[in-house]
């Protein structure tokens, strides 16, 4: 297939991308920075998780910073109580459940995923500023702070747990029939009902997954604050997109490596990392990275152009072959 | 003749008394006035709506505290049309942008529903007052301590508030304006954190990598003051952070010792003043004073010393109006 090389381009833009800040920005190549870099790439990519799944079923969760907003102030409630381990329960069920929500009108409703999961954003935000009336809980204790605080070695904790999720994502999409029935409904979702594949169930299971991770993501954030407040994540979903289509998650579904995420993260973190250390004006930040995302998708279009025919010939045989049988 | 057109005089006179003392009689308790903030996430604007809400409990009229959902003056513009299509008695408006809110007063003007004018000044339309505390005047507080804090001498990085949003320009220039006067000190940096305490902790953490010696860290709000502290505290760094509004979280942080001053913006005083101004126009018809600068006089830095003392002569206030405090 031609991911692998479409993936090693991907490596090679980064590195790139690296070895330039390297050797163009003064302090980028000290080890703090690093370190900084490091977690922000991993946040990112952590936040970028929800958007990347629902994208691979063609769909989209724009939900998820409200979501984390949401599960992370009333986790945050019950963690300031010094009931740590039933906090972060708290946290991720509320965010496992808006998922579902979002998942069961869209899969079973037939709701368009836009609609639904933009709805869903207004309604969980304002659920989340009713709650908290626009103060913030904070003051958590250090059992819980060390999820966004701590390091193993000299690895900080967020890129430990950001590396973990995205490991064992890679896992189940890769090797478990859930995952091929995800790319399968997100490559041709009639083709997989007709082929008797539990597509509904699938975009379910998919956007509860979704609004989970954002719950995780939320609690790593508000133990890295110190802080939870109905603020959260305000610009996950744009920010989630960007680091998706960087990483080579495709928009129409069925098509992308996890994994990529990562690059997709250390791009968006090397931007603001490199704007913050120049001195550039802020406004910066943005105008790079539309020009990065514009950048990545049309190379990416320049080099499958060439190997279409092939490519699309290898992904149907491969899909009839795996997924022929009932 | 002459005798029936005098009486015919006095009839009309009679009856535009009639309808203007009507007009003026109206009961409190069918008097509606809305108050349209910016944001109900900022816990200063939450007391703003304190504020208001307990100016309108004092006079018995009834009062709404609205905000639009995204922070942008389009949406309170929107705001302002369903409300004069509800016919309330008046508006309250604390424009997001000065110069934007201008149509929307404008189409209440052409409603007769008088409008009053909070905190941040608009540039058109007839409004029946102005009240607030002057953004410029705040910013100038902040530097001034900071300057006689750091004794006329050190580095500052400072943390601006939303690019374009006139709270944030203001407040800038007010700061900007007396550390120009103070050769001494040094501003290292000057950047936005969009008002945003995960943004500033961002942001922070690669200014920290940048500047291997800050002094003090000026930011235009207290969220991100908050979200600055935390990132100086994870690079075991010390140095001055203060901010701007003084809400509960940073008197605390004050009292640890994490956050060296906040400046008091007096939200609550705010929504009062507007309220009772507008109130005692409609059911007295006392026409507001142009501009009432509510408490600028009396803003004050607040530090380790004074910060209990605010705090306890707050709580007092909000008793006295039956607010509770979470």
């Amino acid at each position: 297939m031609t991911l692998s090389s479409r993936a090693l381009y991907r490596v090679a833009a980064v590195t790139a991308i690296l070895a330039a800040a390297w050797i163009f920005v003064p302090r980028f190549g000290t080890e703090s920075n690093l370190i900084n870099l490091l977690r922000q790439a991993f946040l990112l990519a952590l936040v970028a998780t929800g958007v990347s799944l629902t994208m691979l079923v063609a769909g989209l969760d724009l939900s998820i910073g409200a979501v984390a907003a949401l599960s992370s102030c009333l986790a945050a409630t019950v963690i300031v109580q010094g009931h740590v381990a039933l906090g972060v329960l708290v946290g991720l069920a509320v965010g496992a459940l808006g998922g579902l929500l979002n998942g069961v009108m869209i899969a079973k409703l037939k709701l368009p995923f836009f609609i639904m999961t933009f709805s869903m954003m207004f309604i969980v935000r304002g659920l989340a500023l009713t709650y908290t009336q626009g103060t913030s809980i904070h003051g958590f204790p250090q059992s819980f702070t060390w999820l966004g605080k701590s390091f193993v070695g000299p690895v900080p904790m967020p890129v430990v747990l950001g590396g973990a999720v995205l490991g064992l994502l890679y896992l189940v999409l890769t090797k478990t029939t859930f995952g091929r029935i995800t790319y399968a409904v997100g490559a041709n979702a009639e083709a997989a009902r007709f082929s008797g594949l539990a597509a509904d169930r699938n975009l379910i299971r998919v956007y509860a997954l979704s609004g989970l991770l954002a719950s995780l993501s939320g609690l790593i954030y508000i133990a890295r604050l110190n802080a939870a407040d109905a603020d959260l994540g305000m610009m996950w979903p744009l920010e989630g997109i960007a680091v998706a289509v960087i990483g080579g998650i495709a928009f129409s579904g069925g098509e992308g490596n996890i994994l990529g995420l990562i690059l997709g993260g250390i791009v968006m973190a090397v931007v603001g990392n490199c704007v913050n250390l120049l001195g550039l004006p802020a406004r910066f930040q943005d105008f790079f990275i539309g020009f990065v995302i514009i950048l990545v998708v049309l190379v990416d279009h320049l080099t499958q152009k060439r190997g279409k025919v092939a490519k699309s010939l290898a992904v149907h045989s491969h899909s009839v072959a795996k997924e022929g049988g009932p | 003749m002459k005798r029936c057109v005098w009486l015919g005089c006095l009839a009309l006179v009679a009856v535009a008394a009639l309808s203007g003392a009507a007009l003026a009689a109206k009961a409190p308790g069918d008097v509606h006035v809305a108050l349209v903030v910016k944001d109900l996430t900022n816990r200063f604007f939450v007391e703003m709506k304190w504020g208001g809400e307990a100016a309108g409990k004092q006079h018995g009229i009834k009062v709404t505290v609205l905000a639009p959902e995204k922070y942008a003056v389009d949406n309170q513009i929107r705001i302002m049309e369903d409300l004069i299509q509800k016919k309330v008695d008046a508006i309250v408006i604390v424009p997001i942008d000065g110069a934007g809110i201008v149509s929307g007063i404008e189409r209440a003007n052409k409603a007769r529903i008088p409008v009053f004018n909070l905190n941040t000044l608009a540039t058109g339309g007839e409004v029946i007052g102005f009240a607030g505390i002057d953004h410029v005047q705040l910013g100038r507080i902040q530097g001034q301590w900071a300057v006689d804090k750091l004794k006329g001498k050190g580095n500052v990085v400072i943390l601006e508030g939303t690019t374009g949003a006139s709270s944030a320009i203001e407040r800038q220039q007010g700061v900007t304006e007396v550390l120009k006067k103070a050769p001494g000190v040094k501003v290292l940096a000057s950047t936005t954190a969009k008002y945003n305490r995960q943004q500033a902790m961002k942001v922070m953490e690669d200014l920290l990598t940048r500047f291997p010696e800050i002094d003090m860290v000026l930011c235009a709000n207290d969220a991100m003051a908050l979200g600055a502290k935390e990132a100086i505290k994870d690079a075991r760094r010390t140095m001055g952070v203060v901010g701007i509004d003084a809400i509960p979280e940073t008197l605390e942080a004050i009292q640890k010792g994490e956050v060296a001053g906040t400046v008091d913006s007096n939200g609550f005083d705010q929504g009062f003043v507007a309220v009772d101004l507008t109130a005692k126009y409609l059911l007295k018809d006392q026409k507001p004073p142009k501009d009432t600068l509510v408490g600028s006089g009396m803003a004050t830095v607040i530090t380790k010393e004074n910060a209990l003392a605010f705090e306890k002569s707050k709580t007092e206030k909000f008793k006295k109006f039956g607010i509770k405090v979470d």
